[in-house]
């Protein structure tokens, strides 16, 4: 009962703060100044894809590119976009990673409040410095991601991330790992809230962010 | 006019022709070599480091009047240089495959960007810093091999979008 009652009033505080956001124009910030007009808004406004009713993302602890512990639980108070690639990957993990780059100029100074989190799905090959090397030729900012195998099966689990390594015997490359190409996005309360698939318009995801940061600015 | 105007003219249309033979890219040997007619459009690689993997991307236009097979591509930048296409299919997996050879029919073109065919480049023998350019070859069967220079940049001409994906 409370429940409901919570999720009713949470959805009409993101629809009060989406109307606010819409009738005001841009907010507290400089965000992209087209990430608005080019909205082609969906459910609740977004137009990636809603996990309705919003649910814990799923916790974890792993490490980064330094060395250091990343708990994704203390990260409360930033949005979190979470991508599983790996190094090797010469296309779809890059592509991506550029995306970020252009998602993240495009927010302006909220991108303070924005972490860019690369989880790799490839553990053999994806040291912590291979993927801090990796990593600086997009933004040294973002987060590599790394750890033992079981740690690492059970995020990919806990997220339904498909990996699938395929053994290449014709290539140099030795193997290559099939995985999920979509992004996901936590809230500054620690939910799964989105999901945009690979591709999507890196305005359409600034669009989504603001609308995560304008909510957590009026709860 | 005057002479020396047509003259200006003449040479003004002969560098801006010399400057867009360059910007298309469309390499091609003069010498007594066996080389495809192609056009090469739009080539980039994105930046990488030493030992690392990158991808290549271009648009192959095909103006030889007959069928072409690329079989195979070569890069002294790379230990190892292979076509390769991603698929991302219904159930948003991104699955990369290695293709043995790229059918490109007279008169048509192949487009090799992100999410789809792209040459791998593995373990390069230097890092790629933004601004670099190096040469890549295009085996086409039957035919001697033709030199691409690529640039290194962040994102191909459309600022870092790939191509417009139809959802499934």
């Amino acid at each position: 009962m409370i429940k409901r009652y919570a999720a009713a009033a949470l959805a009409a505080a993101v629809a009060i703060a989406a109307a606010w956001w819409a009738v005001t124009g841009r907010g507290a910030k400089s965000t992209g100044p087209d990430a608005l007009q080019s909205a082609g808004a969906g459910y609740q406004g977004f137009i990636g894809g809603v996990l309705e009713p919003p649910r814990a993302a799923p916790d974890f602890t792993l490490v980064d590119q330094h060395g250091s512990a990343y708990t994704l639980s203390e990260q409360r108070g930033d949005i979190v976009v979470l991508f599983f690639g790996y190094t090797t990957c010469p296309d779809v993990c890059p592509t991506t990673l550029v995306q970020y780059r252009r998602i993240k100029g495009l927010l302006g100074d909220d991108a303070a409040r924005v972490q860019f989190v690369f989880v790799t799905v490839d553990p053999e090959r994806d040291t912590r410095e291979r993927l801090g090397e990796y990593l600086s030729h997009f933004d040294s900012e973002f987060v590599g991601l790394t750890g033992e195998s079981e740690a690492l099966q059970a995020v990919w689990r806990a997220y339904g991330v498909y990996v699938e390594r395929v053994d290449a015997p014709n290539s140099q490359v030795g193997y290559w790992v099939n995985h999920s190409s979509v992004s996901y996005v936590i809230d500054t309360k620690g939910d799964l809230r989105l999901i945009h698939l690979y591709n999507t318009p890196s305005e359409d995801v600034v669009h989504d962010l603001a609308l995560l940061l304008a909510e957590a600015k009026a709860a | 006019m005057s002479q020396n105007t047509s003259r200006n003219v003449i040479t003004a249309v002969v560098a801006a022709l010399a400057i867009l033979a360059l910007g298309a890219g469309a390499f091609q040997s003069a010498m007594s070599v066996n080389v495809p007619s192609v056009a090469i459009e739009g080539a980039w690689a994105r930046p990488a480091q030493e030992g690392g993997n990158t991808a290549v991307y271009m648009t192959i236009a095909n103006r030889e009047g007959r069928d072409l097979r690329l079989a195979g591509v070569d890069a002294d930048v790379a230990q190892a240089a292979e076509l390769h296409e991603t698929a991302i299919g219904a159930d948003y997996v991104a699955r990369m495959h290695p293709v043995d050879a790229v059918a490109l029919p007279a008169g048509g073109t192949i487009r090799l960007e992100p999410g789809g065919l792209h040459i791998m480049l593995l373990e390069l023998t230097k890092p790629l810093h933004e601004g670099d350019h190096f040469v890549v070859r295009l085996v086409f069967e039957g035919y001697d091999p033709v030199s691409v220079a690529v640039p290194v940049q962040m994102a191909g001409d459309r600022a870092g979008e790939g191509p417009a994906h139809a959802h499934p």
